[in-house]
């Protein structure tokens, strides 16, 4: 059954389809939940969030692209969290643990354990640099770069126009950029910037 | 001097370090790229920028993804609960169209009350609009007193004229009933000089009757039957004070009568025919009121003019008899057929508050299943 089925399925209430929906989406919706909010617990709380409101709300799914419809309630429910969060501080316990935890990245059985391991640092090390930024510039960061969606997907998901996007993601880049030259010695040599 | 060739270099220079970005992602127009790739041959600072924004790129790229640490699959028991949430989402909009449309009847039906009531909407038949059909049209049982009044005053003024009440039986029909007309503003010379004993007294006793016949008149809600009484030379006058419209002030005593209540309140008086007939008492009159006379009456108020008319009858006299003593019968209501405006405008007050009572109800309903709904 193709994406159009399924949908047209879920809105009818079959929750069977909409599930089939989650599994096809949720790799992306928890990635981007994660890098937005920074940690996991928060990022299971606002992708689980962002599916059961896509359930409730999906009669109001006016067609186009889904992900983009889908990416954008994941993107509400972050900006949820990360309120809830300046309301209530805490340090989530796998920030903590977050190094020691292997299972949480994708295993690529081709890699090497060294490289398996660089790359943890590296995503560890990035994902500090996406904290540094503001939330619109981090959302657009993340979803251009580390999610590789394209420039009009972006603008319809968040809803703003194609200039806005440019010119977010470009100091959102310049601000990377600033923070991996800044703090080089901590990567990898493989990874480190040139320049500064 | 600045030369036009380094003039274009910095406008492409802030051209680059706006878009160094966007031409990273081939997100340029044709243009822009032509003069960033000309800008970038001659700036060595704009290509190494260039080259860290690319190497952090592709950094950014190499951040590994992170798998689900588990499923978000929604439960099962959602679905019944969804379906719940969708009936009582059906049920809130419904309800909430309902009060709408009931608030706007509700808008519609009071504001129309009020512009009818002030007048605004014209009403070809004024009478029903009065509160209860209560005429002045005969005595049945007055007071001894008020009759000895009745009596005593006639029998001091007038000349042969046989003053009826309904308890001395059947009046004597006059070929050519009172020619009773009432004027508003200056009385009539006519009427000054009538020798009707009934008017005398009223001008003797009250500096002019007018103002009883006016309080009077005024009181009395309603005009059933009129034509069967001889109030009907006063019955326009009532239903001008009653609409507050007042009568057209007649220069000259006209013998014409005004006609009852069927007609609209105008000041165009019509004749009566019905007059001549004598009042036939019914069973079912109950009287209401007394009410005293006015002490004080200014002769500006409404006056009765009288027609020299030769022999006053009956219905003449049964009609002033009652502005005299102030006795009012209670009529049983709408003996005449209203006309179809007021028929449903009575009905529109009943809606009113049926509407209002629903409204209410829809309130209340609205407001609970707005709580029991899930957005």
């Amino acid at each position: 059954m193709n994406e159009e089925a399924l949908i047209a399925s879920a809105r009818q209430g079959d929750l069977t389809a909409f599930n089939r929906l989650v599994l096809a989406y949720q790799q992306m919706a928890y990635n981007l939940a994660y890098r937005v909010v920074g940690n996991q617990d928060g990022a299971m709380d606002a992708t689980q969030a962002a599916f059961l409101r896509g359930y409730r709300a999906l009669h109001q799914f006016r067609g186009g692209s889904f992900k983009a419809w889908l990416l954008r309630i994941v993107t509400n429910c972050c900006y949820d969290q990360l309120r809830a969060r300046q309301r209530r501080p805490t340090t989530p316990l796998d920030d903590i643990l977050e190094d020691d935890d292997h299972s949480q990245l994708l295993q690529n059985h081709g890699q090497q354990p060294e490289d398996q391991v660089e790359r943890r640092e590296l995503g560890a090390f990035i994902q500090a640099g996406i904290q540094t930024l503001p939330n619109d510039q981090r959302v657009v960061l993340v979803m251009r770069d580390i999610q590789g969606m394209s420039y009009l997907e972006i603008s319809e998901t968040i809803m703003v126009s194609l200039g806005t996007i440019k010119s977010r993601l470009s100091r959102a880049r310049a601000k990377m950029r600033d923070y991996l030259l800044s703090h080089r010695e901590q990567l990898p040599d493989r990874f480190r910037l040139r320049g500064g | 001097m600045t030369s036009p060739l380094r003039i274009r270099d910095r406008l492409d220079h802030r051209l680059a370090q706006a878009n160094l970005s966007a031409y990273l992602d081939g997100e340029v127009t044709g243009d822009q790229k032509r003069r960033l790739e000309r800008h970038l041959a001659i700036c060595p600072g704009c290509r190494e920028e260039l080259a860290s924004l690319r190497d952090t790129v592709m950094l950014l790229q190499q951040a590994p993804l992170r798998s689900v640490p588990r499923s978000f699959a929604l439960p099962m028991e959602l679905q019944a609960e969804q379906a719940r949430n969708r009936r009582w989402n059906l049920t809130y909009s419904y309800l909430r169209g309902a009060t709408v449309v009931a608030t706007f009847l509700l808008v519609l039906l009071v504001s129309g009350d009020a512009l009818i009531g002030m007048g605004a909407i014209p009403i070809p038949d004024a009478a029903p609009r009065l509160p209860k059909a209560v005429a002045v049209e005969r005595v049945p049982e007055a007071p001894p007193v008020v009759e000895a009044v009745i009596e005593r005053e006639v029998a001091a003024t007038a000349p042969p004229t046989k003053v009826v009440t309904e308890k001395e039986g059947a009046p004597t029909p006059a070929p050519e009933g009172p020619r009773v007309e009432l004027v508003q503003g200056q009385p009539s010379p006519a009427a000054l000089a009538s020798p009707s004993p009934v008017a005398e007294a009223d001008l003797a006793r009250g500096g002019g009757a007018p103002p009883d016949a006016a309080a009077v008149l005024g009181a009395s809600p309603s005009i059933p039957r009129l034509e069967d009484t001889g109030m009907a030379a006063i019955a326009p006058s009532e239903k001008a004070l009653a609409t507050g419209r007042g009568l057209e002030p007649t220069s000259a005593p006209s013998p014409t009568l005004v006609s009852p209540t069927a007609e609209p309140p105008t000041a165009r008086p019509t004749p009566v025919s019905p007059a001549l007939e004598p009042p036939t008492a019914t069973p079912t009159q109950v009287p209401v009121t007394v009410t005293p006379e006015p002490p004080t009456a200014t002769p500006t108020q409404v006056p009765v003019t009288v027609t020299p008319e030769p022999s006053p009858t009956p219905a003449k006299v049964a009609a002033l008899a009652p502005r005299e003593t102030e006795a009012k019968s209670v009529q049983p209501p709408m003996t005449q057929p209203l006309s179809p405006i007021w028929t449903v405008w009575r009905g529109l007050r009943v809606l009113w508050g049926l509407l209002a009572g629903l409204l209410l109800i829809l309130l209340a309903s609205t407001i609970w299943a707005g709580h029991r709904r899930r957005p």
